[in-house]
């Protein structure tokens, strides 16, 4: 019973950042129709400027707040210089063009911070008794800090200035331009944002995870899957079938290894995006 | 010149080449089976729009079904070709599910998901697929009399043979009637429906056809290196193959098939000289995308088209 109860909060720990990173991916998608493969990498990235914050201040919030800010610039300037000249073009092109991005990324981060993987240490090595087993602190905040990011967020699209722009151009963006709507300020906004979304997750599991050149290889495939299979571009199916995921493989490696946990959940997704074409969200 | 004499022409000189190439002999082998998986992903990505990131699945598929049916003493080179033809067809009708149920990203994503979902089975597999050690098939096999697989040369021209079939035979199938059809989905498939088509039942099929080719590709070249691991299912070498036909030039045939031998030398080179490839290789995409949607080929036929002028 314990250790099912400690690997529901592991799955919730997965889970919610893997909402961070994919609600990222839905938005810039949703309103652009962009297919953002660079989208793992701006995750790694995200984990290499919590690193170089928590390395030069010794304070993990400042490691998270680098990331999210350095992110958000760095992303919205390779994302606009990429995907720029693209806008007008069919969504193929622009998918292959950050495809390119991706690489781009991770080789550099390759070049500049080597090969080894970069340990962050955890902001706090307490622990929690649940149940009379220790759970570490850290993973808790995780949790909270990404349930309220999150809901933040959701909050903002639906009562913030630009969340109302940036929610009318994804239903129309040529009407939305006709009525006043700054598109080129409203795809800086989306960029940053979704960008800073995947940079918070990769600060937030870098010390669980720690943070090498090829780490967001492993989480763009399931924040895709979870896109598509919430219903493209629906920020809150993405938050529930994250959840799920994350609960899925937590939950089924007890049982079986990770990988083949990821692996059935990935053939059960499969098999609902072939059932219900318009995934779980509508 | 006509292109039917170009061709003649392209095929004797590659004919004659082991020839010259001597110990690169299998170097080349390698560049035509590339250029045969590259082919194949083509008549999905660039005549069906269906944007298959998953296409080593296809390939690993082949390459395992044809390495397992060698390795248990099922059979021999042909029964393994035809197993892994077989075997790679099996997976077509799975991503031909995909393609009746499902179109543009969510297709991208299905695809990308079988490709990681089989590399994964390839490596938890371990009792079938011998895991992340792979199979290794150490004796040479008998193509025909005394001739084996371990004739360089031999072997080259029967995988030259097959890879210039393939393409007749695409050429064929595109401009067939039911090519025709399938470039007709892709310029307009609610027009192409008004008109009576069975648009899914033109899907499956050339997916079944991409498949096949991709299959024989992976035995081929699981033959030719004795070995198969997970990484021919997975979703590095789908994507890799993407760039080469985007970078070739997609809806041309032979433009991608160019583009992967170009690729292949240029990123061999670049790991010998530079110690790495992929910042060129990402700025090459980024640059095709922007630059020159129509790739290579698509460059080559503007440029031609200026010179006769």
């Amino acid at each position: 019973m314990d250790a099912v109860l400690i690997a529901a909060l592991n799955g919730l720990v997965i889970g919610l950042t893997l909402a961070l990173v994919a609600s990222g991916l839905a938005l810039i998608f949703g309103v652009m129709d962009i297919v953002n493969f660079a989208h793992g990498d701006l995750y790694m990235l995200g984990g290499y400027f919590a690193w170089l914050g928590v390395t030069f201040s010794g304070s993990f919030a400042i490691g998270l707040l680098t990331a999210v800010v350095g992110m958000a610039v760095v992303g919205t300037i390779a994302l606009s210089a990429t995907l720029g000249p693209l806008l007008a073009r069919h969504p193929l092109h622009t998918a292959l063009a950050t495809l390119g991005l991706g690489m781009i990324l991770r080789e550099s981060a390759l070049r500049i911070f080597g090969g080894d993987a970069k340990v962050v240490n955890t902001p706090f090595d307490a622990g929690v008794l649940i149940f009379g087993l220790g759970y570490p602190l850290y993973r808790l905040a995780v949790i909270a800090i990404g349930v309220m990011l999150i809901g933040t967020v959701w909050l903002y699209l639906r009562r913030g200035r630009y969340g109302l722009w940036i929610r009318a151009v994804a239903q129309d963006r040529d009407m939305a331009s006709a009525l006043g709507v700054n598109l080129p300020a409203v795809y800086a906004i989306v960029f940053a944002a979704g960008s800073a979304m995947a940079g918070v997750g990769g600060a937030l599991l870098a010390p669980i995870t720690n943070v090498y050149h090829t780490v967001g290889l492993e989480m763009l495939l399931p924040a895709f899957v979870v896109v598509v299979a919430g219903g493209m571009g629906n920020l809150q199916g993405a938050a529930i079938v994250s959840v799920v995921l994350g609960e899925i493989e937590s939950l089924g490696s007890l049982l079986i290894k990770p990988t083949a946990a990821r692996t059935l959940s990935f053939v059960l997704l499969i098999v609902l995006l072939l059932v219900r074409r318009r995934g779980v969200g509508r | 010149v006509k292109p039917t004499v170009g061709w003649t022409a392209l095929v004797a000189a590659l004919a004659v080449a082991p020839y010259l190439a001597g110990a690169w002999t299998d170097l080349l082998t390698e560049l035509l089976i590339w250029a045969l998986f590259a082919l194949s992903l083509d008549l999905m990505f660039g005549y069906a729009t269906l944007y298959n990131f998953g296409h080593a699945a296809f390939f690993g598929a082949g390459a395992y079904l044809a390495a397992l049916t060698v390795h248990h003493g099922v059979g021999g080179f042909w029964s393994g070709l035809l197993a892994g033809v077989l075997g790679s067809c099996v997976v077509g009708l799975c991503v031909g599910l995909f393609a009746a149920r499902s179109a543009g990203v969510v297709f991208i994503i299905l695809t990308a998901m079988l490709s990681y979902v089989l590399f994964t089975l390839a490596h938890v597999l371990t009792g079938v697929t011998g895991g992340e050690n792979g199979i290794y098939l150490f004796k040479p096999l008998v193509l025909w009399g005394d001739v084996t697989t371990a004739a360089g040369s031999t072997y080259y021209w029967l995988v030259l043979a097959v890879t210039a079939s393939a393409l007749a035979l695409a050429r064929r199938v595109i401009r067939s009637p039911f090519g025709h059809v399938v470039v007709a989905i892709r310029e307009n498939e609610g027009r192409t429906q008004a008109m009576g088509y069975n648009t899914t039942a033109f899907k499956v099929r050339i997916t079944l056809l991409s498949a096949a080719l991709a299959g024989l590709a992976g035995a081929l070249n699981a033959f030719m290196n004795k070995f198969i691991s997970p990484e021919a299912l997975g979703l590095t070498l789908s994507t890799q193959v993407v760039i080469w036909v985007l970078v070739g030039g997609m809806g041309t045939l032979a433009g991608p098939m160019m583009g992967a031998i170009a690729l292949v030398v240029v990123t061999d080179a670049l790991n010998r000289f530079m110690g790495g490839y992929v910042i060129v290789i990402g700025a090459l995409l980024i640059v095709t995308v922007i630059f020159l949607p129509g790739g290579i080929l698509g460059l080559l036929r503007s440029a031609g088209q200026r010179l006769r002028l």
